[in-house]
Parts: structure tokens; C-alpha cells; sequence
């Protein structure tokens, strides 16, 4: 149990860098979230048409991301994060073609003292192999 | 093809309520999901030593597959019409999912306005367990296309 922290970051601190997650999102990917997740929408899973559109290629679906800060939270704040947690202000702000290698991170913004809890804020964002944004947002979290 | 309607913009009215959709947290629905974000081999998940770790009795479900069961709430009984962005989206987490639990999911449209033209809805997804325990909270605000 080395990748997650099963207790709570007792040593957080402002602008404290959040352990990164680094995904490479593929074309199966994409197909396998479409499965799972029933959007079948040629701008995620029809390259061709993709081609078409604004963008000049398909795109990962938005949740797909999400998922994955999901995960980076879990990863580091564990049992807080899945029984309290808050993520929100997200802003997709650039899409993601097939084949992209995405970073998500984020850093401690705040950090409130109530009795015997904490609640940690942070930013949150999702970058390229070529550190341009994806996504940001913001979470909450009561530990 | 599915014969199912689109879900059109002049069909979500503000306050609409959708049919409750009921989503079965299954460990084969999982492990789908899990390779969907390349996350089988997470420890945390399906994993009765960590949930017992963490002062749980059952294995723990990924709650991301929040964003799964969100927008399969509203879509039971229409599809999606094609060209959707969504513009921002929302999770609030109050208990954990384990594997076997059986969700319900209430979708209501929260809101609706119009802004440069484009048609914007917000859906909020109001998620229990079998025990009437609330788990989460989602919102979705999409640019609907037609």
C-alpha cells in the first residue's frame, strides 16, 4: 500500500504541491470510457469525424478527466476525500486528442482550523506533455 | 439505432424530474471501469484489506464512477442528441461506494438560460444507497445542441 495515503497528509501546508498522476490517454481508452459510460458521440470515439470538427480531431470526453483527479485525490487524501470531498469550478479549457500524455496536479490553497478538523482547499489542473492547461477546478476537503 | 427520443432543450423545463434510475455497483461493472481509467490495479479498490483499514467492511467502489451513473441518470429513458459540450461539472462526496451497493439517482434540471446564443442546462443527480443514505451530489451544466 505504497501509492496511497490510508491516512490523513499530516503535514500539509500552503502551496504544498499535490502528488501529481500521469495518465496517456489513448484512442482505447477513450473507446473503453465509451463503453462503460454509454457516450458514443463521433467527437470522442469516430476519428474521421472528428476531422471535421472545430477541433480537427476527436477528443477525450470531459468525465474521463474528471476521473482522474478523482483518483489523484483519492491516491492522496484517501478516506477524507471519498466521505466529504468536493470537486468544483472546474473549466475544461483545452480538449485532448488521442495520444496525449496528461499530468494532474494541483496545489494547497488554504488551510482552515475547525476543532480537531482541518479543511484543506486547493487548486487543481490538468496539463499537457507540453504543460499547456486542460483543466482547472478547485476542491474542498474536511480531514 | 436506439428508438429512444432525444432529450431536446425544450424538453428540459426548469425543475424537471427525471424517472429515478437505479445503478447496480457490481464488481463486473467495476472492473470495467477500473480498466476504462487504467486503474486496475489501484489498491484501494475491491480490496477488503484497505477497506478494513479504513474502518469500512466492505470493498470500496471507485466514487469516480460517479461521472458514469450522473449522466446515465438522466438519458434512461432518451439519447443524447449529438453535438453536447459540457461546460463544467460538479461533485460532492458524502459516503463511500462499495461494491455491491445498489444506487439511486435523481436528476432534476436545476437550471436553464440562453447565453451568446447557446442553449445552456444545468442538471443536478442527487445519489443514495440502498439505505437512503445520500452519497453524492453532481452537477452538470451542458451547452445543449438542439
Amino acid at each position: 500500500m505504497d501509492e496511497t495515503n490510508l491516512n490523513k497528509p499530516n503535514t500539509l501546508f500552503i502551496d504544498e504541491a499535490l502528488p501529481a498522476l500521469t495518465k496517456l490517454v489513448t484512442q482505447e481508452m477513450i473507446n473503453n470510457w465509451a463503453e462503460v459510460s454509454g457516450d458514443f458521440n463521433p467527437l470522442h470515439v469516430d476519428p474521421n469525424f472528428g476531422k471535421t470538427t472545430f477541433f480537427k480531431t476527436n477528443i477525450a470526453h470531459g468525465p474521463l478527466t474528471l476521473s482522474f483527479i478523482i483518483e489523484m485525490l483519492t491516491r492522496w487524501l484517501g478516506k477524507h476525500w471519498i466521505s466529504g470531498g468536493r470537486l468544483y469550478d472546474v473549466k475544461f479549457v483545452s480538449p485532448i486528442p488521442p495520444e496525449t500524455e496528461i499530468i494532474v496536479g494541483g496545489e494547497v490553497t488554504n488551510i482552515d482550523y475547525e476543532g480537531s478538523q482541518k479543511k484543506v482547499d486547493c487548486e487543481i489542473w490538468v496539463k499537457n506533455q507540453d504543460d499547456k492547461l486542460i483543466v482547472t477546478g478547485k476542491t474542498s476537503c474536511r480531514i | 439505432m436506439s428508438d429512444k427520443p432525444e432529450l431536446m432543450y425544450a424538453d428540459l423545463q426548469l425543475g424537471k424530474e427525471f424517472e429515478p434510475f437505479y445503478f447496480s455497483v457490481d464488481a463486473k461493472t467495476i472492473d470495467r471501469f477500473l480498466k476504462a481509467i487504467q486503474e486496475e490495479s489501484n489498491p484501494v479498490y475491491q480490496n477488503i484489506l484497505v477497506s478494513e483499514e479504513w474502518g469500512y467492511d466492505r470493498p470500496l467502489a471507485p466514487h469516480s464512477i460517479a461521472a458514469v451513473y450522473a449522466r446515465a441518470s438522466y438519458l434512461k429513458n432518451y439519447t443524447m442528441p449529438g453535438g453536447g459540450i459540457l461546460a463544467k461539472q460538479e461533485f460532492h462526496f458524502l459516503r463511500p461506494i462499495f461494491i455491491g451497493d445498489q444506487l439511486v439517482c435523481r436528476a432534476i434540471v436545476a437550471d436553464r438560460f440562453l447565453k451568446k446564443d447557446r442553449k445552456y442546462v444545468v442538471i443536478e443527480i442527487n445519489t443514495c444507497n440502498q439505505n437512503e443514505q445520500q452519497v453524492s451530489v453532481v452537477r452538470i451544466e451542458a451547452i445543449w445542441p438542439k
